[in-house]
């Protein structure tokens, strides 16, 4: 079972504070921060009254935005939403960047989500302290009774904890598991190819031919999906046991083509997507329980 | 390979496979009968289904994290340990 699940190596060390290394992730979220700026430049440039074209979607992404913060913070908070937004776009790009693949996505890196997750305690830290002052926020911890001391002092660790580690577990425990099964799916094909060629290229052949009539058969007559597949399939695999018997071209793993790309669409771009809606509406919920109530009074 | 070594991947192998096969079990329940009853709600009352439907995803996140600890322990004993 050689399946190669590794880290995020590192590129380069720059020397200087004892050496910072530069990582895949490190790389990839500079290119999502990148990414995001040019975007949101050239996207917000010369916006017309009536929208045409590109700037309806943005102002429809915009909008879908600033009311998921206003629902989940209320009115007067609606002022989070840029940074709720750059937390949103800035995962969900961050685990689809991986799909590119030659660069692995940023949130596929411990040290990403969990520097987002210590990033929404400071925020609120800070909100507590500038809301009660630095005693009402230790005098908070023994809310409700004294004795809830070291729970409340645990939960305040443990939520910053799980959220990072939900979205990592997500995208790093996908990203294995399409890794896994892109190994299998290649094991196999190289034991079916060494199986076709072994006994000489005989066997390939009569397999290419009747892949061939199949197919054609299958398509002339509008037989059902199945056995065109079946025909294609057995095409391919008469193809490249042929190639391989010759010696022209041996061990391409034509079985792992299509089948591990339909679950990496379930693994990267689905959970992807759910795990930043659940982690930017978690850190909504918890700004906004840091933050000060609206005085009513203030607003007539 | 000597008998150590050989223990040794079998104590993993079972490590990764008991610590993944529990811990699925809690999620699976909790997401199960969450997804019941936004069901139920969402039969009820089938004008709220969008808002029901975001809460459940979220909620059936949530509850995944569970698995998800016990998924990553898993992995670190079969690739790391």
């Amino acid at each position: 079972m050689n399946v190669s699940v590794d880290g995020a190596f590192v590129y380069f060390i720059i020397p200087i504070f004892g050496g910072i290394p530069i990582t895949q992730t490190t790389v990839s979220s500079f290119l999502v921060t990148l990414l995001l700026i040019t975007a949101s430049i050239r996207l917000g440039k010369n916006l017309q009254k009536r929208p045409t074209g590109i700037q309806v979607l943005v102002e429809k992404g915009v909008g879908m935005i600033y009311d998921l913060t206003t629902s989940a913070m209320g009115e007067h908070n609606a002022h989070w939403a840029p940074f709720m937004g750059t937390i949103f776009l800035s995962s969900i790009c961050g685990s689809l960047i991986g799909l590119t693949g030659f660069l692995r996505s940023s949130t596929a890196d411990l040290s990403c989500t969990l520097t987002w997750s210590i990033m929404v305690s400071v925020i609120i830290w800070y909100n507590n302290i500038k809301a009660n002052g630095f005693v009402g926020w230790l005098k908070g911890f023994t809310e409700p009774v004294a004795v809830m001391t070291p729970m409340n002092l645990i939960s305040e660790v443990a939520q910053p904890m799980s959220m990072a580690f939900r979205h990592f577990g997500n995208v790093a425990g996908g990203g294995v598991i399409t890794t896994i099964i892109y190994t299998a799916f290649s094991m196999l094909s190289a034991l079916v190819l060494n199986l076709i060629s072994a006994s000489g290229w005989a066997v390939g052949a009569v397999l290419l031919v009747v892949g061939a009539l199949l197919l054609i058969f299958a398509v002339l007559k509008k037989k059902k999906l199945s056995l065109k597949i079946l025909g294609a399939v057995s095409l391919l695999l008469g193809l490249f046991g042929l190639l391989q018997a010759l010696g022209i071209l041996s061990d391409v793993p034509i079985l792992s083509f299509g089948i591990p790309a339909v679950l990496s669409c379930y693994f990267d771009i689905f959970s992807g997507f759910v795990q930043a809606l659940v982690f930017t509406l978690l850190t909504m919920v918890y700004i906004a329980g840091s933050l000060p109530e609206p005085q009513e009074n203030a607003q007539a | 390979m000597e008998l150590a070594a050989a223990i040794a991947i079998a104590g993993k192998a079972l490590g990764a496979g008991l610590c993944m096969g529990i811990g699925a079990i809690g999620p699976a329940v909790g997401e199960g009968n969450a997804v019941g009853h936004a069901l139920d709600g969402m039969a009820r009352q089938p004008e709220a289904a969008g808002n029901l439907r975001t809460n459940m995803i979220l909620g059936c996140a949530i509850t995944e994290t569970t698995g998800i600890y016990s998924l990553l322990i898993a992995f670190l004993i079969l690739f790391t340990l």
